[in-house]
């Protein structure tokens, strides 16, 4: 009924005469996460315009330690990038090898929230400041988590093919769109978390 | 996909300003935070279909196309798939893990693993809309 | 006109898909991904939800008819009350219209084989289902059902006033019915930019088409947010958080603010469908185009852009909000409203109205809904607010509001029960239910706003001081007894049309929009054929081809409406 949108094979590089239908369900939907961490920044700045002093005192982080991972996550946004780009000029293998950086990536920054987690002297329950650093930081690293597993279905979906399927090239992109967007959610949540005082 | 971007975009921007005058006048961060959300929930979007409509001709459904013009392939609609439900029971173990104690995320964690790779494998066969 | 095929006659389906070969039976209603199996579930689900809830509101006026009602104990009454909103806000209307009939209609309204995404679309319906499931879980547990009213306003319903199960089964009902109002929100927004047929510009979708857009935006900006604070609200509960905690430097107040931020869009995401429905059914049964048909496109839009900018309305008497900034944008948004109003009543001005039961509840929702909104801009002037805020004033404004959506959603079942299974609902009982169901309505709200004037409290099970009260509560208790047995006509007349015969044909009402063009009910993937589409009337074009609907633009007075109507039949 509509037009095609199967991918039009021109030499080499795949490309969309339309935006996939996915990416399109995936760009809406991405509106409504970025309500989801509205909801959490709202938290977020409402206690902070109440408590007054942010962070509390007695609130020890490590800037520094928090600041390196964050580079590592916004690195993997570019990794996974090439791996679009790849993908794109049909070196299907070489998209793979990124998407395994981009995943190790996300797990070293996992790792270190997680490690930051078990090391932060102030708790969940200390502090409505506590609070807020680990709902805030907890929902993301879940986001992050997510984004780690679509990943293994992408290859699992890409997995034994030569060819890659119709829908293949629109799958990648979508994860990518997901992943960018988490990425540029935490530097939001690093500087208000971290760098603003 | 002009009309659509214009949509969202006009959303958008009509309640950013309206997120930004509450900011300034109330000084209420939750509200003024959540306002903004909405906006970049309209401009994110809008600015993505923008960029598409100024690289591709109008589709038919955007002109006086006859109904013949979109004869081809737009992506299959599977007629049924057990997955949706597999998941759905899934997820609905796991909200009841939320209640009854996390031992029922034990049957739901592997439960919403095995429906995702269902799926997974139903829309590499291309049985799936996912294009 | 060329280029079109017979609708029905034509063998083959064009759409290139494979006919379907599903399974049948119980395996079919657990595996479908068809948008016409699965709206159908959900409006089957809703209204057994409406009746749910219609049962517990027959037992809080069974409670009211006496100063010292006996009927449910106090903490009962607590659980009721709070049941039976969030079973008609979460479970019914809003599934209602966005998962049952919109599910069923958008598609074929644009000439879509489908929702964008089948398989998400089914994921919703079985988080719709569970999430009901549990929500009604709440009373098998020991402590009762939630019974915070269904706001869940922080301090109460944290773990130290709400310890049992029953608020934990809500928020994880809310959660599921969140997750699957945001998916379908998804499906309807990429369904209706990427699916519609040759010629379906955005300016030739039906209403009630644009209606469920604007619906699917509001949807994504608003459940989100729900979905964050009830996140933070579990992890007060049981992790020891402090998020909405005073003690320890939270703010439960922000509670307020993201419930009601929310909860404002969601009062437009139940209206605005049922605008939708009545926007169908009004031209079709006055023989006219709609009137204004791009005026009716900017109301909705602008109804959802500043129904972001309205919540606090509901927290004027809390002493944290900006009372000038929401009593203007309150005021503001009655103009778009009103652009409405103006609109409905113009198309049926000099129209040949034909009062089916469709039509009379359509008309009934124009009044109840009008006595609602008007209401609703008293209440938005804060010191009349502050005079009535939570008094039976404000519980008499929301249920107009809320029974014209009930009246509402039945004109659409009136209109499109023979599309859907092909059989016609039977018109006798149609009338005699409408006539219940409006005077119910009117007879139900009227007393609560006296009663809410004189200073009655909502959510109190007994009056005891105030006994002069019990004739305002007696009749408003009739005029509820009343809707009550509205609703088991319904009933009655669909379990009786099972049997009827398949008469419908693709087009009775002689109906302006695509899903008139296919078949009653529609094949798998909704079309033979389809017209040629150059106004928001293809079908009333391919029947009346001497009677083409105007372009926008059109301002020549020979095709004038009444010169066309006149030129068929």
């Amino acid at each position: 009924m509509t037009a095609t949108t199967a991918p039009e094979v021109k030499l080499g590089k795949i490309t969309h005469d339309r935006p996939p239908m996915l990416a399109v369900g995936i760009m809406i939907w991405l509106g409504s996460e970025v309500m989801f961490f509205s909801g959490l920044f709202a938290a977020l700045f409402t206690i902070r315009a109440h408590i007054g002093v942010w962070p509390p005192a007695g609130t020890k982080l490590d800037t520094v330690q928090s600041g390196i991972f964050t580079i590592l996550l916004v690195a993997s946004s570019f990794t996974y990038q090439m791996g679009v780009f790849a993908v794109e000029n049909r070196r299907r293998q070489v998209a793979k090898y990124w998407v395994y950086a981009s995943m190790v990536l996300g797990i070293l920054f996992v790792g270190n929230q997680v490690y930051e987690w078990i090391n932060l002297t102030t708790r969940w329950y200390t502090n409505s400041y506590g609070s807020v650093f680990f709902i805030t930081t907890g929902l993301h690293g879940l986001h992050v988590f997510i984004g780690i597993v679509a990943m293994i279905f992408l290859l699992g979906r890409m997995k034994g093919k030569t060819e890659g399927d119709p829908g293949e090239l629109a799958a990648f992109q979508g994860v990518s769109y997901y992943w960018h967007f988490v990425d540029v959610v935490w530097i939001g949540l690093y500087s208000c978390l971290f760098l603003l005082k | 996909m002009k009309t659509e971007a214009r949509l969202l975009i006009g959303l958008g921007v009509f309640v950013l300003i309206m997120g930004i005058v509450y900011g300034i006048w109330s000084k209420e961060l939750s509200g003024t935070v959540m306002l903004i959300g909405t906006g970049i929930l309209g401009i994110f979007p809008g600015l993505y279909y923008r960029y598409w409509s100024k690289r591709m001709a109008g589709r038919p459904e955007d002109t006086d196309a006859p109904v013949d013009a979109g004869a081809g392939f737009i992506g299959s609609f599977p007629g049924s798939s057990i997955w949706p439900f597999v998941l759905g029971m899934g997820c609905w173990l796991m909200v009841l893990a939320l209640v009854f104690g996390s031992w029922l995320a034990v049957i739901a964690l592997p439960t919403i693993t095995f429906a995702l790779a269902g799926a997974t494998a139903e829309g590499r066969r291309g049985g799936a809309a996912s294009h | 006109m060329v280029d079109v095929l017979e609708p029905q006659t034509a063998a083959h389906d064009d759409h290139g898909h494979d006919e379907h070969h599903g399974p049948s039976g119980i395996m079919n209603w657990l595996t479908s991904t068809d948008h016409k199996v699965i709206g159908l579930n959900y409006t089957v689900t809703s209204i057994i939800m409406l009746v749910i809830g219609g049962a517990f509101a027959m037992l809080i006026r069974a409670q009211l008819t006496t100063p010292n009602g006996s009927v449910v104990t106090l903490a009962q009454y607590n659980e009721l009350f709070t049941m039976h909103g969030s079973v008609m806000i979460y479970l019914f209307a809003g599934p209602f219209a966005f998962g049952g009939l919109a599910n069923y209609m958008v598609p074929i309204q644009i000439g879509a084989p489908d929702m964008a995404f089948p398989r998400l679309n089914a994921l919703s319906y079985w988080l719709y289902l569970t999430g009901s499931i549990t929500m009604l879980l709440g009373f098998a547990v020991a402590g009762g059902a939630a019974n915070f009213g269904w706001v869940g306003y922080a301090p109460l319903s944290d773990a130290l006033n709400a310890p049992g199960a029953g608020a934990d089964l809500w928020i994880g009902a809310l959660l599921l019915t969140g997750f699957s109002a945001i998916f379908t929100g998804v499906n309807l927004v990429a369904t209706i930019f990427y699916l519609r047929a040759p010629g379906m510009t955005m300016f030739r979708m039906p209403i009630f088409t644009w209606n469920m857009l604007v619906t699917g935006i509001l949807i994504l900006l608003a459940f989100p947010v729900l979905t964050a604070g009830l996140v933070m609200l579990y992890a007060d509960r049981h992790f020891g958080t402090h998020i909405y905690d005073a003690n320890h430097g939270g703010v439960p107040i922000l509670w307020q603010n993201i419930f009601w931020f929310w909860g404002h869009p969601e009062v437009y995401i139940l209206a605005l469908p049922f605008f939708g429905m009545v926007t169908e059914i009004i031209p079709v049964f006055s023989r006219k185009p709609l009137f204004g048909y791009k005026g009716m496109v900017f109301a909705t839009i602008a109804i959802a852009a500043l129904s972001t900018g309205v919540w606090a309305h509901h927290m004027f008497t809390t002493g944290t909000v900006l009372l000038p900034f929401f009593s203007f944008m309150t005021y503001l948004i009655s103009i778009p409203t009103g652009i409405k109003f103006f609109n409905w009543i113009g198309s049926m001005w000099g129209g040949q109205i034909r009062f089916t039961a469709a039509m009379l509840f359509a008309i009934g929702f124009l009044i109840t809904f009008l006595i609602g909104g008007i209401t609703g801009i008293i209440l938005a002037s804060p010191p009349l607010d502050f005079f009535t805020h939570d008094t039976y004033f404000v519980v008499a404004h929301f249920h107009s509001v809320v029974m014209a959506l009930v009246i509402g959603a039945m004109a659409g079942l009136y209109y499109w029960f023979p599309k859907i299974t092909g059989r016609f609902l039977n018109e006798r009982i149609g009338k005699a239910q409408f006539w219940f169901l409006f005077l119910g309505s009117t007879i139900f709200t009227m007393p609560g706003y006296l009663l809410g004037l004189k200073g009655m409290p909502r959510r109190m099970a007994v009056y005891t001081l105030h006994p002069e009260w019990q004739h305002l509560n007696t009749l408003s208790s009739v005029g509820a007894w009343m809707i009550g047995f509205s609703t088991i006509l319904f009933v009655i007349n669909a379990v009786k049309t099972t049997r009827s015969p398949k008469t419908a044909g693709p087009n009775p009402w002689d109906a302006h929009t695509l899903e008139w063009f296919t078949t009653s009910p529609p094949p798998h993937h909704n079309f033979y054929a389809l017209p040629n589409i150059r106004s928001e009337r293809p079908t009333w074009d391919y029947y009346h081809p001497d009677a083409p609907a105007l372009t926008h633009d059109d301002h020549d007075p020979s095709h004038m409406p009444n010169a066309a109507k006149g030129a068929t039949k």
